[in-house]
């Protein structure tokens, strides 16, 4: 299959299947070697606790560490810089090419490989959130309800963040600043989630900025759901998680029939 | 000395970038460096009004002496074990000068001494903000960068001499990198364990907690922290040559 060949089409349970495959084997290769992916989580972990700490010793309450418990919990599923360095690196260099070059539909691919970068993340990241909470007595707590709807919300977290994914690797790609568009990315998302500061932290002013932007709904949106917010409370979630995939699939479509025109 | 400046040279022409190379990699720090600043700036201010300039100080200190440490340090972080794995050691043990001085500044990094130096002028804002920027004070965190940064490198240095032991030892180089991360916020705030662990056991506090503390202590604490930088230095150094030795032995 080519370019061209990434039309809209309903993907059939066989190809669920072979995608869901696909996908564990992608973040089977990202664990592995097993030692490697442990010292890097570790890693993380070691970063969270010291945050944890600093927080913990500005705020006895415990209040700012729990949210960030969440947050990054949350966050984590956005599947991390993965699916852009993939996308951009992959299109830079023509490897691209050869991975769309597959008998099933090119985007739904690197869907696949994008929900194996969100597991591979949230298998990096949350021991680290737990060994942190645990430690310094941020544990969040949730009803079952809230929790159920936390849960829930986690797969628009990872939607909208694939959309995002695609969004800023399309404009790196176009523009040919791929390491550029993963930081600018970076630093917007991490700053304007409240994954890495509480977004009611910020002045008044910028919380209303943040608010209007789609950013939140990678951390905060999540947290507030969790904290006894209601299913009215996803609404904005659901249709900015919609738009940003749209977006992104509509700026890959134009791409990906680009490289069939380049590619023969 | 003048085989070392002349690999610093080469390092220098090794890094040299195009134009817009160069504003793509300065932005790129730049908001890595932003990131953990506002980080630091927001929490403290909002949470505990009047923390914020001793948070950002440590911080700048910490992003100073991290940045010294990997500028010079790179290869103990980045390649130690690969030079072991791939024989590269080999190679450089022929070179004249003394692989303890040849190694750093052949793989000396400029850009993380960019990072240094936009840790230098943090630190500087952060005394600014706590209306304590005095012309004394700013050579006392200079010192302190110096101290922290040798302090951190000897750090890297240990982790890295345990490659002449075990070819399969970047892990702990790794997690040696990630471990100096506890020393970027004031200490005070921590839990008393956790004190306790990284001021006696692993003493990172030396990073840049006790360097930050020189602008208000005495001449007693400049001069303890002189000594622990220097000693740390010496001590990863003499570990470093003994291992060396054991490894041109096996060679």
């Amino acid at each position: 299959m080519n370019g061209s060949d990434a039309q809209p089409r309903a993907v059939s349970e066989a190809t669920a299947t072979r995608l869901l495959h696909i996908a564990a084997i992608l973040a089977r290769e990202r664990i592995t070697p097993a030692w490697d992916f442990i010292m890097s989580s570790l890693g993380s972990a070691v970063l969270l606790i010291a945050q944890f700490a600093f927080l913990r010793g500005l705020d006895p309450s415990s209040d700012t560490l729990r949210y960030l418990a969440l947050a990054r919990t949350a966050f984590a599923f956005s599947g991390g810089q993965h699916l852009e360095r993939f996308l951009i690196d992959g299109y830079m260099s023509g490897s691209l090419m050869m991975d769309v070059i597959t008998p099933i539909n090119p985007l739904a691919f690197i869907v696949a490989r994008s929900f194996s970068g969100m597991l591979a993340s949230a298998a990096a990241t949350l021991p680290g959130v737990l060994m942190g909470a645990l430690l310094l007595g941020g544990m969040p707590r949730m009803s079952w309800p809230g929790a159920a709807l936390y849960a829930i919300s986690l797969i628009f977290v990872w939607l909208a963040s694939t959309g995002i994914a695609l969004i800023s690797s399309a404009i790196g790609v176009a523009l040919k600043q791929g390491e550029a568009a993963v930081q600018l990315r970076v630093f917007i998302t991490q700053l304007a989630s409240g994954a890495l500061i509480p977004v009611y932290l910020y002045p008044e002013w910028v919380q209303r900025a943040i608010r209007a932007l789609p950013f939140v709904h990678l951390a905060d949106t999540s947290v507030a759901i969790a904290r006894g917010g209601s299913v009215s409370s996803m609404y904005p979630q659901i249709i900015w998680s919609a738009a940003l995939l749209g977006i992104g699939i509509a700026l890959w479509r134009r791409r990906l029939a680009r490289l069939d025109v380049y590619g023969g | 000395m003048r085989a070392a400046l002349a690999l610093m040279r080469a390092a220098f022409r090794r890094n040299r970038r195009s134009a817009v190379g160069f504003w793509i990699w300065f932005v790129s720090v730049g908001l890595y460096q932003l990131l953990g600043l506002v980080f630091v700036w927001v929490a403290s201010s909002r949470l505990s009004a009047g923390a914020e300039w001793s948070a950002m100080y440590v911080y700048g200190v910490f992003q100073g002496a991290t940045g010294l440490a990997y500028a010079f340090g790179a290869w103990t972080v980045f390649f130690a074990s690969r030079y072991v794995r791939r024989g590269e050691l080999d190679a450089l043990l022929l070179l004249a000068p003394d692989p303890r001085v040849s190694l750093p500044f052949a793989n000396f990094e400029p850009g993380e001494l960019m990072g240094a130096l936009s840790g230098y002028a943090i630190a500087l804002i952060g005394l600014r903000a706590g209306t304590r920027l005095t012309a004394p004070n700013a050579a006392l965190t200079l010192a302190g960068i110096a101290c922290g940064g040798a302090a951190t490198y000897s750090l890297f240095m240990a982790a890295a001499t345990l490659s002449l032991y075990a070819k399969q030892s970047s892990a702990a180089i790794s997690f040696a990198m990630d471990l100096v991360l506890f020393g970027q916020y004031p200490m005070n705030l921590y839990p008393s364990a956790m004190r306790t662990l990284f001021t006696w056991v692993i003493p990172i506090v030396l990073i840049a907690n006790a360097p930050a503390r020189l602008i208000d202590a005495g001449p007693g604490l400049l001069a303890a922290v002189l000594s622990a930088a220097a000693l740390a230095l010496a001590g990863a150094n003499a570990l470093f040559k003994q291992a060396l030795f054991r490894f041109i032995r096996h060679w």
